[in-house]
């Protein structure tokens, strides 16, 4: 009987202290539930790529047909970029001169497309969570994985990571400051080029 | 009911027919480019606030944003975003300085076409030498206040960028009222000058790119 409370116990123990991998929660419903979160939004943004500064508005906005339009403005009303966002592909419906190089669309998209969910995967999520965290990790339609990390409840993801062979290559790090479908602000950190986004929740009536 | 549904529609077609028509063709382009350079030449500076719409027409979205604006003569720009944001522009011959809430930017108009091209359009407005920018060409119309210069582009670049510019001037000092910068996809960012000073001295610092 001694033997037996000691081995459960320590199964308890076991079982409470140590994340329980292999659990699969139900990852198509709950990026389902994320993605319906993200609504029309303004961030005053900033992006610093190699030695150069750009800094403006970026527009999120749901389309009719469930797209999602950015438009990346600067602050005098020009337009550098403006992609829509559809479940599984993204078109340039505008991009400047001075972007409009295939490296730097990519680039965009693929940071944009890891923020708003869509455009750039292939494949269905998979799924691993522990009793703190859920791991939803996505094929990117190029090369790579994404993995956002959220609660096993789906709640909204603080940390969108594009994996590389061993570590992230790209963070994007989400701060919320109420329990609302879209970030207060976003940091995207490129790890292996000077490249980083700065977005931060902006109001037209400030 | 019929009837007095007709005359409504028929009152509607008529004032905005009358809106439309409010600016006409001008009857004596060469005197208009007379007074327009005899006034610019007496043009020492501006001051005034402004009010920029930037109307996102698919988006169906209105950005607005508040500043002051300063020229002095000798092709110097100030352009000062203060609300909803912080942003700084100045524009000093060729040189360039942009800075926003985290960094300060500084360039050669002449290194970069379109920064050229800006340039370009906002110093021929100030001083009078907008006909001669090769890159538009333009018409002028007017009605009893206002008249309305419409630079339509002539070069792919600026083709490309805009579908056309609408300049504003007050007829009774020549300064420009109101610029409507409308782009190639129909959206477009107007902005609308008030409480103009002219003439006033303004201090140099203001227009230091460095």
């Amino acid at each position: 009987m001694k033997n037996f409370s000691v081995r459960s116990s320590l199964l308890l123990i076991v079982l409470f202290s140590q994340p329980i991998f292999a659990k699969t929660l139900e990852p198509d419903e709950c990026l389902k539930n994320l993605r319906s979160g993200i609504e029309s939004i303004k961030y005053r943004t900033s992006i610093d790529v190699l030695q150069k500064h750009l800094s403006g508005l970026l527009i999120f906005k749901r389309m009719d047909d469930s797209s999602i339009r950015a438009v990346f403005m600067n602050e005098v009303g020009a337009t550098f970029f403006d992609i829509t966002f559809y479940n599984d592909s993204y078109h340039y419906n505008y991009v400047m001169k001075s972007l409009d190089k295939k490296s730097v669309k990519k680039t965009v998209a693929k940071d944009l497309g890891m923020i708003l969910m869509r455009g750039i995967y292939k494949g269905r999520p998979s799924c691993i969570t522990s009793l703190e965290h859920s791991y939803i990790t996505l094929r990117l339609q190029s090369k790579g994985t994404v993995r956002y990390t959220t609660t096993p409840d789906c709640a909204p993801v603080e940390l969108i990571e594009n994996m590389g062979r061993k570590k992230a290559v790209i963070s994007v790090r989400q701060f919320y400051t109420a329990k609302v479908s879209m970030p207060d602000s976003i940091f995207v950190q490129h790890h292996t080029v000077h490249f980083t986004i700065s977005l931060k929740q902006f109001n037209a009536e400030e | 009911m019929r009837s007095i549904l007709l005359i409504l529609l028929l009152i509607a077609v008529t004032i905005a027919n009358a809106q439309q028509g409010s600016f006409t063709a001008l009857k004596d382009m060469a005197i208009f480019k007379q007074k327009f350079t005899a006034a610019s030449l007496q043009l020492q500076s501006v001051e005034s606030d402004f009010v920029q719409v930037k109307n996102l027409s698919l988006l169906k979205e209105k950005i607005t944003s508040h500043g002051k604006f300063f020229y002095k003569k000798g092709n110097k720009v100030r352009i000062e975003y203060v609300k909803p944001f912080s942003y700084l522009m100045v524009l000093n011959n060729d040189a360039m300085m942009v800075m926003d809430e985290h960094k300060k930017s500084t360039f050669n108009t002449r290194s970069n076409k379109i920064m050229q091209s800006i340039n370009s359009i906002m110093m021929d407005c100030m001083s009078g030498n907008v006909y001669n920018n090769k890159e538009f060409s333009t018409n002028v119309m007017e009605n009893t206040k206002e008249y309305m210069l419409t630079l339509t582009p002539s070069t792919s670049m600026m083709k490309k960028m805009f579908s056309m510019i609408e300049v504003y001037l007050s007829k009774t000092d020549y300064t420009v009222l109101r610029l409507n910068m409308i782009e190639k996809e129909g959206d477009n960012s107007l902005m609308t000058f008030s409480n103009r000073i002219l003439n006033k001295a303004i201090d140099e610092k203001l227009f230091s790119t460095k």
